[in-house]
């Protein structure tokens, strides 16, 4: 993993009170532009989400301290569950095709460094390639992300066995707490737009900079329980052959059973973005829309004509974690999952990436040594 | 705004895109049909003639053989469609469908004038550079011969790149074979290209031979020595020509096929099309046979 992905580049820095960050959110929205709506945590019923703060409902600073992380990531705010693809008018006469006005500038805040990570890894998937997904790509563009480093891990966590720390930074502007106050780190000009706004361009000098480098690696130097166990070398060697060992391996079979095809895992993930395409006809008129979806549902590869390559539980399982920790290292050279731990919070059976990651481990390894054995 | 350290914005993290308004690749353009062929007397297939509405827009497609194009009855849904129609030449956009889904089954009630979405083109296409100057032979079944004729006749109007052209072409009986005019009269007229069809079941006016394409195949006894194969059809008939193909001495290398499998994006990003790492909307549905022996046996 790049070293540059934990340790940042801090553009400028500037320290603030810990307690309400309304003057921070207020910052950062003008920065963003015009109608800036301003997103952090919020709980829905018994679930943390993201939700649209008005100025008066900004979070105060000891919620990062109460809040390991939400339950829900905050992909969502870049790919919505479901949003229109375009609308048509007159299918039947005159049909014509209209897009979505683009959306408005966002600041998303407090989003912990592993969710900040897997924006990404999903910006590799969805903008860069022959194609670009450009609603996206435009929420993405239009956003101020402000990460907030993690004080404490919790028991789920598994971020160092991604290439990350729980400081790792990422966004436009980064949080660190610090005693009673939180160390601001520029990231990006942006981010820099921020502290200039907030501070009113009064200077930090270069010893608040050694601070906030001090603070993060502090904080890096967390270890999670989760990652402690989780070695996965053996996945990372991509080894000839690897791919076809670890696709039949006998542990598909033996993992499968207890999956219940709930699809909770891809849906709190950070970095699933399988989604569906639908036409929702009203009459003439009617809009084109995209939802996500899971390749954990039957019907997901089920084609026209009664065909399912991937038929059983066993198939789809194989393909979530393989996905994970396979197909996409292969293509783009990394693990597509940050150990959030939202999947192993969440999970009915406990079927965890973090178990299959250290039972596919295994079989690599089992096979690396029976081939040396064989030569 | 005046910035509170003087350090170069060079060591910064990319900033995120700019969100300018490119065009959304997901949005189809609208297009009108201007024929719709009866390809088989079933009526299974049906070929769409289609121009985008937009003249500029029509003007400015680009596509290669082999490359596909989503066809949506608005309000239905979209089907990855092999296109039939050949770059080599400037008319409508060729769907040759097969009604066999709902939004399929709903364009096979569509008729010239009507409207359509369509977006294009997707996947990889077939590689003509790597085809020129080879003996070329195209094994076809059914629908199958719909990508196959894009190449055929983008290769006719190629004419000099590539060496001897063979077609082999095979459907259930002589009413199912598609693109009668190009394997009845205009290939045959053609230069340097053998034309050579089968059916499972004959009727009274059929001449030609009556036999599976595999062991038809084997009885033409097409040599390997320079030689490409591309063949398309049906998943038993793949499977029996691929048995053929082997004992003629064709090698994995040699043999080249196109897969289907459930697309919805075309973009590479819905994830659903993905073959372990490869997706089969941006990396296929051209491979070899020895690249997809190097694939999870999963399609």
């Amino acid at each position: 993993m790049d070293a540059t992905r934990i340790t940042g580049a801090s553009l400028g820095a500037a320290r603030i009170p810990s307690g309400p960050l309304d003057k921070l959110a207020a910052a950062a929205a003008r920065v963003a532009g015009d109608g800036a709506l301003v997103f952090g945590p919020a709980r829905d019923g018994s679930v943390w989400g993201w939700k649209l703060c008005e100025a008066a409902d900004v979070p105060q600073s000891d919620l990062w301290e109460r809040l390991v992380n939400t339950d829900v990531s905050p992909k969502e705010l870049f790919m919505p569950r479901t949003e229109d693809i375009a609308r048509w008018r007159d299918r039947l006469r005159n049909l014509s095709i209209a897009e979505p006005a683009a959306p408005p500038p966002v600041v998303v805040l407090g989003v912990r460094p592993c969710d900040a990570a897997s924006f990404d890894l999903l910006d590799e998937v969805l903008i860069e390639g022959p194609f670009s997904d450009e609603s996206y790509r435009r929420r993405r563009g239009a956003t101020l992300l402000i990460t907030w480093a993690c004080g404490k891990t919790g028991p789920a966590c598994a971020c160092d066995a991604f290439g990350l720390a729980p400081a790792a930074a990422a966004g436009d502007l980064m949080v660190y707490p610090d005693g009673n106050e939180l160390l601001l780190s520029a990231l990006t000009p942006k981010g820099l737009e921020v502290l200039g706004d907030l501070t009113g361009g009064s200077t930090a000098g270069e010893a608040l900079t050694g601070r906030v480098d001090a603070v993060a690696a502090a904080l890096n130097a967390q270890k999670t329980a989760v990652g402690r166990r989780l070695a996965l070398d053996d996945l990372t060697a991509n080894a000839a052959g690897l791919t076809a060992t670890l696709f039949s391996s006998d542990i598909w079979t033996e993992l499968s059973p207890r999956c219940l095809s709930c699809g909770t895992c891809t849906y709190v993930c950070p970095t699933c973005y399988c989604f569906a395409i639908n036409d929702e006809p009203r009459g003439g008129d009617g809009r084109r829309i995209r939802t996500w979806d899971s390749c954990q549902f039957k019907e997901f590869l089920s084609m026209a004509g009664g065909h399912n390559p991937r038929p059983s539980k066993v198939e789809r399982v194989r393909q979530r974690f393989m996905h994970k920790l396979n197909y996409h290292p292969e293509r783009y050279g990394k693990f597509l999952c940050v150990g959030c731990g939202r999947c192993i919070v969440s999970c009915p059976v406990g079927l965890h990436v973090a178990e299959v990651g250290e039972a596919l481990s295994r079989a690599a390894a089992a096979a690396v040594s029976a081939a040396k054995g064989g030569e | 705004m005046e910035t509170i350290l003087t350090t170069s914005a060079s060591g910064a993290a990319a900033a995120a895109p700019a969100p300018t308004l490119a065009r959304n690749p997901l949005v189809p353009l609208v297009a009108t049909i201007e024929k719709v062929i009866d390809e088989t007397d079933s009526g299974s297939v049906r070929n769409f003639l289609v121009r985008l509405d937009d003249p500029a827009a029509h003007e400015a497609i680009s596509y290669r053989p082999g490359q596909c194009g989503m066809i949506s009855v608005i309000g239905v849904g979209e089907s990855m469609i092999a296109l039939a129609s050949t770059p080599t030449h400037k008319g409508p956009l060729e769907f040759a469908v097969k009604a066999a889904g709902r939004n399929t089954n709903a364009l096979h009630e569509m008729k010239a004038g009507q409207k359509v979405g369509v977006r294009l083109a997707y996947g990889n296409g077939f590689d003509t550079e790597a085809m020129k100057g080879k003996d070329l032979i195209f094994v076809g079944g059914g629908i199958g011969m719909s990508g196959l004729r894009s190449l055929i006749n983008y290769c006719l109007d190629r004419r000099g790149d590539f060496g001897r052209l063979t077609v082999v072409y095979g459907a259930r009986s002589p009413g199912e074979l598609c693109f009668k005019e190009d394997i009845f009269e205009n290939w045959p007229k053609a230069p340097g290209i053998d034309v050579n069809l089968t059916v499972d079941v004959g009727d009274d006016q059929w001449k030609g031979p009556v036999a599976l394409i595999p062991p038809y195949l084997e009885s033409l006894n097409p040599s390997p020595q320079g030689s490409l194969v591309v063949v398309c059809g049906p998943p038993v008939m793949i499977r029996f020509t691929l048995l053929s193909l082997a004992k003629l001495g064709f090698t994995d290398e040699q043999i080249i096929m196109t897969l289907e499998l459930k697309m919805q994006c075309g973009i590479g990003k819905c994830g659903r099309c993905n073959i372990g790492s490869k997706y089969v909307c941006l990396d296929g549905p051209v491979f070899t046979l020895a690249e997809l022996k190097r694939l999870p046996n999963e399609y």
